[in-house]
């Protein structure tokens, strides 16, 4: 190549047309991802009853006024109360069970366990909900929070279960001889070196667990009872009624406990560390 | 009858189709310093394992204090290990390291408080209980892990290559710690080490492993003086090997080298007939650089390729004059010779037929 | 006392001894803290789905009352409807526009933070991650406030003049289809930049090395090394398109319905629950052999996911 082309071309030759593409790419995608979360955050200050373009005269009130709608409230409460059992539910049987599997990943039974452990993930939502709305109607518990929070914990422990497998894996199992070889049984060495030792891990599965079922809404459609509604279930009907600054209050409200539970998990163990990635 | 703090009867390992360990037999004297030595991967951790019960065995029978404790858990047994990674708990301090087998024996609060005072004043940390492991250098969290085992007062303390995660000059100081502690404590510790100057220094008796299997028993100068195989030779000490095949037993038996050099040869392995495969084993201390006219059973030329200090004495790396065959020779740095032997220079090498230790080579 | 007959087990050969036996019993123990989660899938999980497929094969009589016979006929009826077949046909082609949008888009965002490193690539992990955690409902809100006639979108286009009175983009299928890639999106980025951390970034280097330019090294190496990945989140993005709830209720017309729509029409208020669970089954079935097929397909893709 011949060095002496006027300048002019030359800028033109390191002028980056890859990057250029790529990043108009990463743009898109990134605006699909993110411009309707932040939309939504934005139009909460609007000082109109209804939503239109331009949003104008800017207020916090909708973020107190929605706190005096009882019926928000409620279904805020009935959230609140499925998440933490849903939480409650999806450690107390994923837990034990990544224990056991974590340390015998390589053998047949295992893997087939696991990988069935993991299947109600895979199932469309629907079918979840279509499929417990007819048991639970015929044991009666139907519309029960309950029932809520059994159908997601069929969402949250297989999510549960999966972070808690990756953190046992890194757990060294010469702690828990250590402690059987000082007098320790199978329980106390659980208790008082395996526990603490994964505690980390733990709280960043309760979080998952419990951000999961504050936002799911398709298997609580067809679980919930008037009583018992949840704040998403409500949202879905809701918005398509109307677009207002009040509800766009409570969605920053709910994105709120999305963005402190990612928070904390980041701190805990690392947002790479979430087992989601383990979906599919 | 002595004593046996620890007897193992027909002790056998598998792990699938891998056998970790083939019938091994032991008697372990009480307060004796035991060590088990043997290459990476011969089985070692997996029998100290099995003595502490973190391992069932195979087959064969665990007795401990002439108790049968084959079926016992290691939580039941009264041994305490020290593992190669330490293993101190890091979500515990220091007190609460040394305080954890107490509180699962159940030993009364008091007696806990005062025994980790006690054991800390023992390894040289008083004071340093608040502390969590990972703020400990590793000296320290190695002493932590041992004063954590002998807390529940074991009758045998079970170390795995303890100090192989640290570096030399603090491994030379804890290896005098470790024989203090022994001596202050006066119970039983076995020691697995892969390192032979460790058991050649600080044991008392000692066994060879190799392959899951015991090839020799006894103290380290038995050992170094009756190696019963050239493989127990070799491991212990170092050697130089002199292949070749018999070419006479009676009445002095002969090993021919395959450039023709015959030495005059002591069998140790009764196996051996006239043209079988062997090897001569000489110990650089027994070879002499001796002048044409001293009197001795064996003498042979070499060439010295290099020449390396090693304070008193000077190592000679040389190969025999009439093949390659690789040849050291240890002399005193004060010696006429250890002037005159350079680098290129070909000398006379002497050495007495009982040095030349003879197996055969399967 | 274990000692004496286990010796004796021993000194028969390797292989075949009775010990394998005691080793067999043992090896299953380990599954015990397992069974809590087991069974509660088996009792909330497995056996509702087989009172569900039952229920498929019942008869439904008026008003919500069932009659508890084996038929086909729930199914006959629906895979030999034209409004049902079509309304099949439509979700296939709605999953094939969000896959083909979802898989380039896609790519670049986990091309990227695969590259990145430190604070901008956990930027884009949070990205990622907060959409995905996020209410669908709320982020479907957001797009039913962008598009809507008075929206910021048909604002911003009236300013510049392009429109008088707003062009109607709500309750189209570029709507329902651009919801859905932002719905899958993340679960595909995700899918794929676990596949791309197993790349070494070396063979980059190498290519360079060899003199391959930045397209061809992509190319000739990094994108058959991330195929796999491509591929099983493809897959995924296909078959939640296909089987989709939400967002073609919320941002479509009933003509975008999919089959989840219709199954959970005929539930909660046809009441015909013979016949929407026909409709659920049918669906679960539709996965499952696209699933076969791609597995079929590409073996080698297929061993590498898990
Ligand atoms: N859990 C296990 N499963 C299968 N094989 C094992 C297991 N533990 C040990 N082994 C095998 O048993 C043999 C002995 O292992 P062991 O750990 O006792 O060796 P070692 O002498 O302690 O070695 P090192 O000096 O490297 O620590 C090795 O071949 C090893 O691969
Ligand atoms: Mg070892």
């Amino acid at each position: 190549m011949s060095n002496n082309k006027p300048p002019a071309i030359k800028i033109l030759r390191h002028f980056d047309w890859h990057r250029l593409t790529f990043n108009f790419f990463l743009t898109v995608v990134l605006f699909i991802l993110l411009v309707p979360i932040l939309i939504v955050v934005l139009s909460s200050f609007s000082g109109k009853e209804h939503l239109s373009w331009p949003f104008t005269d800017l207020t916090f009130r909708w973020y107190f006024e929605v706190l005096n709608r009882p019926l928000w409230v409620k279904t805020f409460i009935n959230s609140l109360i499925t998440a933490s059992l849903t939480t409650v539910i999806s450690l107390l049987v994923a837990t034990p069970a990544a224990y056991a599997l974590s340390k015998h990943k390589g053998k047949g039974e295992a893997g087939f366990i696991s990988s069935f452990i993991t299947w109600p993930i895979m199932m469309p939502p629907v079918i979840i909900g279509i499929a417990l709305l007819i048991f639970l109607s015929r044991i009666g518990l139907r519309g029960s929070y309950f029932a809520i929070a059994i159908g997601h914990t069929l969402w949250a422990a297989p999510l549960v279960f999966i972070t808690m497998v990756a953190v046992f894996e890194r757990f060294n199992p010469i702690y828990i001889m250590a402690a059987k070889d000082l007098g320790a049984n199978d329980i106390q060495a659980f208790m008082k070196v395996t526990i603490p030792m994964v505690k980390s891990g733990i709280i960043s599965a309760m979080f998952l667990a419990f951000v999961i079922s504050t936002q799911e809404f398709i298997i609580a459609l067809f679980l919930h009872s008037p009583s018992t509604i949840t704040l998403p279930v409500e949202l879905y009907t809701a918005i398509r009624d109307e677009l207002s600054p009040g509800i766009s209050a409570i969605s920053v409200y709910m994105i709120g406990i999305v963005a402190a539970g990612l928070f904390v998990i980041d701190r805990v163990i690392g947002i790479e560390n979430i087992g989601f990635s383990g979906k599919g | 009858m002595p004593n046996f703090s620890l007897e193992l009867q027909n002790i056998g390992k598998r792990y699938g189709e891998v056998v970790a360990l083939a019938d091994i037999n032991l008697q372990v004297k009480e307060g004796d310093f035991f060590f088990l030595l043997g290459p990476s991967g011969c089985g070692k951790t997996t029998l100290l394992k099995i003595i502490s019960g973190l391992e069932a065995p195979t087959r064969g029978r665990v007795i401990i204090n002439g108790k049968n404790e084959t079926e016992l858990h290691a939580n039941k047994r009264n041994t305490a290990t020290v593992f190669q990674e330490w293993a101190l708990f890091p979500h515990m301090n220091v007190y609460d390291n040394i305080a954890f087998g107490m509180k699962m024996h159940k030993f009364p609060a008091q007696k806990i408080k005062t025994k980790v005072a006690e054991l800390l004043e023992l390894i040289h940390m008083g004071g340093y209980h608040k502390r969590m492991a990972y703020e400990l250098s590793g000296g320290q969290q190695q002493r932590v892990a041992i004063a954590r085992s002998l807390a529940i007062e074991p009758d045998i303390l079970l170390l795995d290559e303890p100090l192989s995660n640290l570096d030399l000059s603090l491994r030379q100081n804890m290896r005098i710690e470790l024989i203090r502690l022994h001596e202050q404590i006066g119970k039983t510790f076995i020691y697995v080490t892969h390192d032979q100057t460790e058991a050649m220094t600080m044991g008392d008796n000692l066994v060879v492993m190799q392959k899951g299997k015991i090839e020799q028993v006894g103290s380290p100068k038995e050992i170094y003086k009756n190696p019963v195989n050239d493989y127990v030779a070799t491991f212990i000490g170092e050697t130089n090997e002199i292949p070749g095949t018999i070419s006479e037993l009676s009445p002095e038996p002969i090993l021919e080298t395959p450039s023709g050099i015959k030495l005059k040869v002591d069998i140790r392995d009764n196996s051996l007939k006239k043209g079988s495969k062997a090897v001569a084993i000489v110990r650089p201390e027994h070879t002499k650089v001796i002048k044409s006219d001293d009197a001795i059973d064996n003498r042979f030329d070499v060439i010295v390729d290099n020449v390396a200090y090693f304070g008193p004495s000077l190592r000679l790396f040389c190969h025999s004059a009439n093949d390659n065959t690789p040849f050291f020779v240890d002399v005193f740095t004060e010696t006429e010779m250890a002037i005159t032997a350079v680098a290129g220079s070909r000398i006379k090498v002497g050495l007495e037929k009982q040095y030349a230790l003879c197996y055969g080579i399967n | 006392m274990r000692s004496a007959t286990e010796s004796i087990k021993m000194s028969y050969p390797e292989g075949f001894s009775m010990g394998t036996i005691t080793s067999f019993k043992k090896n299953y123990k380990y599954l015990l803290p397992a069974i809590p989660m087991l069974l509660f899938l088996i009792i909330f999980f497995v056996y509702p789905s087989v009172i569900m497929v039952k229920y498929s094969f019942n008869k439904s009589l008026l008003y919500g009352e069932i009659e508890n016979t084996f038929t086909f006929e729930n199914y006959i009826n629906f895979f030999t409807d034209p409004f049902y077949l079509k309304v099949v046909w439509r979700s296939f082609v709605l999953g094939f526009w969000v896959t083909a949008i979802t898989i380039p888009f896609g790519y670049v965002l986990a091309y990227a933070m695969w590259t990145s490193k430190g604070l901008k690539r956990k930027l884009l992990y949070f990205c990622i991650l907060l959409p995905l955690f996020t209410n669908l409902v709320i982020r479907l809100y957001g797009w039913r406030i962008l598009l809507s006639p008075m929206g910021p979108i048909n604002g911003i286009l009236k300013n510049l003049g392009f429109t008088d009175s707003g062009f109607s983009m709500i309750y189209t299928k570029p709507a329902v289809v651009i919801g859905l890639v932002s719905e899958c999106a993340p679960y595909y980025v995700l899918i794929l930049f676990s596949v791309l951390t197993l790349v070494n970034p070396r063979y980059i280097d190498a290519a360079y090395d060899l003199g391959a330019g930045k397209i061809k090294t992509f190319f000739q190496i990094i994108w058959p090394l991330s195929l796999p990945g491509v591929v099983s989140g493809g897959m995924l993005t296909f078959i939640w398109s296909f089987g989709a709830f939400a967002t073609p209720t919320i941002l479509g017309k009933p003509i975008h319905w999919t089959p989840a729509i219709h199954a959970e029409r005929q539930i909660l208020s046809i009441r015909d629950w013979p016949f929407g669970t026909a409709i659920g089954m049918s669906l679960v079935v539709i996965v499952l052999v696209i699933l076969f097929i791609q597995s079929r397909l590409t073996p080698k893709v297929h061993s590498q996911r898990t």
